[in-house]
């Protein structure tokens, strides 16, 4: 489901003009109610308040540091965590989704917040690396008892802020324990997004993926990183444009999984040929086409049923062209030149653009009802 | 429907109790080697401070936070890039302990008038005998009120801020006091 609200409006109004039966639209409703998580504005702005409300209470503790005593302080981290979880199970027992998720990540934040404030508070040294992978930890074991999406989400944002600590302690100050625990929170994300439904948490593990692999190729500096990059997010691209069947098996994960390979696919292949350009290997343009390539085999491939995998696509192709023109005969030419050639290829691209959208909108409907 | 509620609740104080309990057994865990430690004393050398993710801290350097190569008996298990390393340290005539010797295994015949400190190497060993190997021993930091690490950080520069160090018996350490020629700067509580 790309876009869960409009539909709904959708059908309200073909129920209303007859074009459907109440029977009919009954179902459609409940089988959208039953694919989409339901996370709509309402429940993201409870959230979101949520993390500005846990934000607030951490700081306010934080800054009155001399005003309360060690031990009130902790107590009252104590008292949000237990509050947070305690309050949520109760608004979920309820019925009430908004409030409980929102509860839930008050006391996630707490959690966080207590290991760096009691690490603050008695002096306990350790790098900010090893605090975020038990803050991660701690809160995938919620996310995993109480079943929460928002939970799992966290879980993941928090794993993201895990593989950035790194930046800022220098590189591997565990000794590269990452390289193998970064893979393993991947998949338990994974997993956590399958067992609370989340579409969220699916995405941010894509995410936490691509961004270790660019931690992990900056940090060990071997291209062999980023052909297993390149490799693996074609692979699962390719896995659900060729076989949509097994990509079914998981649901509506599986055009998502293939748009994010084929980011991660392009993203590795297009730092390659940064790479190549500043040893001057003079493979660009070899690299060039077969980015080119891709982006044509992607559209072709999964464009018509997957809009992501679409828009990707013509990024991709956009940039590449761009680049690739600036780099052959930017050089021959002079600024005003640039600028007539740079004008006439976007032109060239919006067109190609437009006309690939409506000849894959055409045959669009029918794709629709066969997958 | 209640049966749900609940398990519901029981998940939540499960997993209200997990995250409480880590947080209390770091809690514990110093204050344990606060309580039944052996106190030593430090004589403490400037460093440079500031982190991401907490407040304001001063860092604190010792003598026996880069020890030469060829002081250091043993083979270094390094594997991951950092070695354990199991420092002892006496007491000197001024009240400040020093160094007296280091193992890369554990030291198994520490005299009485000697505490065995357990410290870890920042970047893998160095081969060359007169090289010096950095360690951290987990007491580099003391976080103070926001805006009073510059006036330790100056004492420190004059050399004559002392931290009183309480080691546990297997050589885990944790700041107890510091002092400012003999005069107690901060003080720690148990919790």
């Amino acid at each position: 489901m790309a876009f869960p609200i409009p539909v709904r409006a959708y059908i309200a109004r073909w129920q209303k003009k007859g074009l459907i039966d109440d029977e009919t639209a009954e179902a459609l409703l409940s089988d959208l109610k039953s694919q989409g998580s339901g996370f709509g504005l309402g429940n993201t702005l409870a959230v979101l308040g949520a993390v500005l409300l846990g934000v607030a209470i951490v700081t306010l503790i934080a800054a009155n540091w001399e005003a309360m005593p060690r031990l009130l302080r902790v107590a009252l981290i104590f008292v949000v965590i237990w509050a947070g979880y305690l309050g949520g199970a109760w608004r979920q027992s309820l019925g009430d989704k908004a409030f409980s998720q929102a509860l839930y990540i008050i006391a996630a934040i707490a959690f966080g917040a207590g290991i760096a404030l009691i690490g603050q508070m008695y002096h306990l040294s350790g790098d900010a690396a090893s605090a975020a992978l038990v803050w991660t930890a701690g809160v995938m074991v919620a996310a995993a008892l109480l079943r929460s999406g928002a939970l799992a989400a966290a879980s993941m944002a928090i794993a993201i802020f895990y593989l950035f600590s790194f930046l800022n302690d220098g590189f591997s100050p565990d000794g590269r324990q990452y390289l193998w625990i970064a893979p393993l929170l991947a998949v338990i994300g994974a997993g956590l997004a399958w067992y609370t439904r989340s579409r969220a948490a699916a995405h941010l593990a894509a995410l936490f993926l691509i961004a270790y692999f660019l931690v992990a190729y900056f940090d060990i500096d071997r291209p062999v990183v980023l052909w297993l990059a390149a490799f693996v997010g074609l692979a699962l691209f390719l896995a659900d444009g060729l076989r949509p069947d097994l990509s079914g098996r998981i649901g509506s994960f599986g055009p998502t999984l293939a748009a994010y390979g084929l980011a991660a696919g392009l993203l590795a292949l297009s730092v390659i040929q940064f790479e190549d350009i500043m040893r001057e290997t003079g493979g660009r343009v070899t690299f060039g086409i077969v980015i080119l390539g891709l982006s044509i085999g992607a559209l072709a491939l999964s464009g018509r049923g997957n809009p992501s995998v679409r828009w990707i696509a013509y990024v991709a192709f956009s940039l590449e062209v761009l680049y690739l023109a600036f780099v052959t005969i930017g050089t021959l030419i002079g600024t005003s030149g640039f600028f007539l050639t740079a004008g006439i290829l976007v032109l060239l691209l919006a067109a190609f653009v437009a006309r690939m959208e409506r000849r894959l909108h055409e045959k669009n409907p029918k794709a629709g009802a066969s997958a | 429907m209640k049966d749900k509620a609940i398990w519901l609740f029981a998940m939540a104080t499960l997993v209200a109790l997990f995250q409480s309990s880590i947080l209390y057994a770091s809690i514990e865990r110093r204050a344990s080697v606060l309580r039944d430690g052996r106190d030593v004393v430090l004589l403490t050398r400037p460093v440079d401070p500031r982190d991401l993710m907490r407040g304001d801290y001063v860092t604190l350097g010792y003598a026996i936070s880069s020890i030469k190569r060829s002081d250091i008996t043993g083979t270094p298990d390094d594997k991951t890039g950092n070695a354990d390393i199991y420092v002892t340290v006496k007491a000197g005539s001024d009240g400040n302990w020093q160094f007296s010797r280091a193992s890369f295994q554990p030291i198994e015949d520490v005299a009485a008038e000697e505490v065995m400190l357990k410290g870890r190497t920042r970047y893998s060993v160095p081969t060359q005998s007169d090289a010096l190997v950095s360690v951290d021993y987990g007491i580099e930091r003391y976080y103070v009120p926001e805006g009073k690490g510059g006036a330790i950080d100056d004492a420190q520069r004059q050399q004559n801020v002392q931290a009183v160090v309480a080691v546990s018996a297997s050589g885990e350490a944790q700041i107890k006091a510091l002092k400012e020629n003999g005069k107690p700067l901060y003080e720690e509580p148990l919790y």
